[in-house]
C-alpha cells in the first residue's frame, strides 16, 4: 500500500522535469522529496496532487490507479508554501472548508473542527480571520485543514519555506511530533538537507528529474549513492586523493603524535567560528591538492587539542570515515 | 508618518488649490446654482415628468450596463488570467478599445451596425419589428460598450495578486470548479467587482456622446439625463439643467462614499 509510482516522467517542452521515475513510499511514513531547485521535486508533488499530468507513467495510492483522476476526487491533503489560507473565511471556517463540501452534519462538522484545532493547537483563535494569525500558525491552519478530510495521503510542498529560521525549527519538530500521532502517509518537498535529515523517515534525493538515492536519513547521509548526494547532503572537502566530510578530518598540533601514520603536515590558514562551531582551512606543506583541506571542529574540541589560527598542525582522514576517490573535483 | 517640514506643507498646499480649482469649485458652483439662487431647482426639476423619465433612463440603463460588464468582466478576467489560448492578447486590448475610442465614434459605429437604414444587422431586425437605434436597446447598447472595460480592469489584478494557491487548495479538499469560483474566487475579488461596478455605475450614468447618437434623444421616451442637461441648457432653463447635472454628480460621489466606507471592513493579507 502507501504509494506506488512507476516510470513516471514529465516534460515541458525540451526540458524533462521528470524522467522515468519509479519509486514506492511506504504507508504511514514521512518522507522527504529532497533536491536542489529546478530538480524536479515540485513536479512530482504536483502529480501525486493531481495539479499536474504526466506524459507517461502510473500513479498508484493504496493501490488505485490515480494517474488521471482529477485532483478533487483524490482525497489529498496540500500543505503549500504560502499556506493559501482562504483570506476572507474564520480559522474554523478554514479548517471545516472540505467537510463542508462533503456535506457532513453541522454538528459533526463542529465537533471535528474543534478536534482539529486542539490538535494543531489554535483551539482558542477559530473565530479569528487567517491575517491575525502569524506564518507558524497560519501553517499550522493550513495542516488543520488538509488533515480534516481524512487524507489517504498528505502533501507538503516547501511547508517551512516562507517562515523565519526559529520558527522553522519550532513547526519542524511539532511536525514530527504531529506525524507521530497521525500517522498519515506524508510526502513533503525541500531543498533543505537538515531539514530533510532531522524530519523525514525516509529521504528521496532528486536532481535532474531523476532519482539519486532512496534511504533514511543515516544511509544517506553514511553512505552516499552518488557523488552528488555526497555533495548535496553536506559539506565535502577534498584531502589528497579523498573527498571526505570535513568533521571527519583528523587534526593535531605539531608534534603531537598523529594517530594515523599518514597524516599530512601543514599551517591553519584560516580561523572562522560561527557560535560553536570552529571551521578552519589546512594549508597542506605538499602541493597534492588545489585550496586547503577544510576542518569543522566544535570550539571545545579546539582547545582540547590546543590549536589555533596560524599554528602548525598535522591532518588524516578519520579511520571509520566515509571517503569517496577524489575525482575532477 | 513623516514630520510636516515647510516644504511638504507647501507640496500638500499646491495639490489642495489644485484639486480645488479644478474640481471643487466648479462642482460646488454647480450646487450653489441648484439651491442657492432663489428657487429650489431640483424639485422644481423632478416635478417635471419628461426630467423624471429622463433620469430613469439613464439609471435603468446604467444597470443593465452594470449587469452585463459585471459578467463579462468577471468571466473574461478569469479566462485572462488563469488560462492560455491564442489570440489571448488581442482580446485583452480589444477589450480595452471602448475606453480609448471616442464615445461619439462609438455611437457612430454602432448606428452602422445596428441602425435600421444601413445597418447590417439593424435591417433585417427592423424588418422584424425590432428596432435597438432609437430605442431603449440602443442606449443600453451604448453605455454598456463605453464602460465595457471597467470591472474587467479593476478584476485582473487581484486576480493575478491572489494567485491559484488558495483554488488549487480548495479543489485538493474536493472542492468542484463551480464550488471553487463561488466558494473562493468570486468572495476573494469581491471588493475589486465593487470598484469596477461603481466606475460602470459612474461613467454609464455621465455618457453623452454616444448615447446622443445612438437614442435620437426623443423627449419623454429616449432622452436621458445627460442629453436632458444638453437641451435645457441650450433653452435658457440653465437652473434644470444645473439640477440635473447636480443629480448626476450624487449618483457618482454616493457610490464612491458606499465603497469607501465599506471598503476598510475588508482585510486584507
Amino acid at each position: 500500500m502507501g504509494i506506488e509510482i512507476s516510470g513516471l516522467s514529465k516534460h515541458y517542452g525540451d526540458f524533462a522535469a521528470l524522467e522515468d521515475i519509479t519509486l514506492s513510499v511506504p504507508s504511514g511514513g514521512l518522507t522527504a522529496l529532497l533536491g536542489p531547485s529546478g530538480s524536479g521535486k515540485t513536479t512530482l508533488l504536483r502529480i501525486l496532487g493531481g495539479q499536474e499530468t504526466p506524459d507517461a507513467g502510473t500513479v498508484h495510492i493504496d493501490g488505485r490507479d490515480v494517474t488521471r483522476v482529477p485532483a478533487q476526487q483524490r482525497n489529498i491533503g496540500f500543505v503549500f508554501q504560502h499556506y493559501a489560507a482562504f483570506k476572507h473565511m474564520s480559522v474554523a471556517k478554514n479548517v471545516a472548508f472540505g467537510l463542508e463540501i462533503r456535506k457532513l452534519p453541522k454538528e459533526r462538522i463542529r465537533q471535528r473542527v474543534e478536534e482539529l484545532l486542539q490538535l494543531v493547537q489554535l483551539a482558542q483563535h477559530g473565530h479569528r480571520m487567517p491575517s491575525q494569525l502569524s506564518g507558524g500558525q497560519r501553517q499550522r491552519m493550513a495542516l488543520a485543514r488538509a488533515l480534516a478530510i481524512d487524507p489517504s495521503v498528505l502533501l507538503l510542498d516547501e511547508p517551512f519555506g516562507a517562515l523565519d529560521a526559529k520558527v522553522r525549527k519550532e513547526l519542524r519538530d511539532w511536525l514530527r511530533r504531529l506525524h507521530d500521532d497521525v500517522h498519515v502517509t506524508s510526502v513533503f518537498v525541500t531543498h533543505d538537507q537538515e531539514e530533510a535529515l532531522e524530519v523525514a523517515d525516509t529521504i528521496v534525493v532528486v536532481n535532474e528529474g531523476r532519482i539519486e538515492q532512496v534511504g533514511t536519513p543515516d544511509e544517506i547521509y553514511d553512505h552516499p549513492a552518488t557523488d552528488f548526494v555526497f555533495h548535496f547532503i553536506g559539506e565535502a572537502t577534498r584531502l589528497g586523493e579523498v573527498l571526505l566530510r570535513p568533521h571527519d578530518v583528523l587534526i593535531t598540533a605539531e608534534g603531537e603524535q598523529h594517530p594515523v601514520s599518514t597524516a599530512r603536515a601543514g599551517t591553519i590558514s584560516r580561523w572562522n567560528r560561527v557560535g560553536f562551531e570552529i571551521r578552519l582551512e589546512v594549508t597542506l606543506d605538499e602541493a597534492v591538492q588545489q585550496g586547503p583541506v577544510h576542518v569543522q571542529l566544535t570550539r571545545t574540541e579546539a582547545q582540547g587539542l590546543g590549536i589555533g589560527p596560524g599554528d602548525r598542525v598535522q591532518v588524516a582522514p578519520h579511520p571509520s570515515a566515509e571517503l569517496r576517490p577524489a575525482g575532477s573535483h | 508618518m513623516r514630520t510636516r517640514t515647510p516644504a511638504s506643507v507647501v507640496r500638500i498646499g499646491v495639490v489642495v488649490i489644485y484639486l480645488f480649482l479644478l474640481v471643487g469649485w466648479p462642482m460646488g458652483r454647480v450646487v450653489q446654482e441648484t439651491f442657492f439662487t432663489g428657487e429650489n431647482y431640483l424639485t422644481m426639476a423632478l416635478a417635471d415628468p419628461s426630467l423624471r423619465n429622463a433620469v430613469w433612463v439613464t439609471l435603468a440603463a446604467a444597470g443593465c450596463a452594470v449587469v452585463f460588464n459585471t459578467v463579462l468582466g468577471v468571466t473574461l478576467g478569469i479566462l485572462l488570467v488563469r488560462y492560455q489560448f491564442p489570440g489571448k492578447r488581442l482580446l485583452s486590448a480589444l477589450a480595452d478599445l471602448p475606453t480609448s475610442v471616442s464615445p461619439i465614434v462609438v455611437g457612430l459605429a454602432l448606428l452602422l451596425a445596428y441602425g435600421p437604414v444601413h445597418g447590417v444587422l439593424g435591417a433585417p431586425l427592423a424588418e422584424a419589428g425590432v428596432q435597438l437605434i432609437f430605442s431603449f436597446p440602443g442606449i443600453v447598447l451604448a453605455v454598456t460598450f463605453v464602460s465595457l472595460p471597467l470591472v474587467l480592469r479593476a478584476v485582473i489584478p487581484v486576480l493575478q495578486e491572489i494567485g491559484t494557491d488558495q483554488e488549487t487548495a480548495a479543489q485538493s479538499l474536493g472542492a468542484s470548479g463551480g464550488q471553487v469560483l463561488l466558494r473562493i474566487t468570486l468572495p476573494s475579488i469581491r471588493w475589486a467587482v465593487a470598484y469596477g461596478v461603481v466606475l460602470t455605475l459612474a461613467r454609464a450614468v455621465g455618457e453623452f456622446g454616444a448615447v446622443l447618437v445612438v437614442s435620437g434623444g426623443i423627449v419623454n421616451q429616449t432622452e436621458t439625463a445627460t442629453i436632458a442637461v444638453q437641451r435645457l441648457h441650450q433653452g435658457f432653463e440653465t437652473g434644470q439643467a444645473y439640477a440635473i447635472g447636480f443629480l448626476l454628480a450624487l449618483v457618482a460621489v454616493a457610490a464612491l462614499v458606499i465603497v469607501t466606507i465599506l471598503r476598510p471592513h475588508e482585510r486584507n493579507d
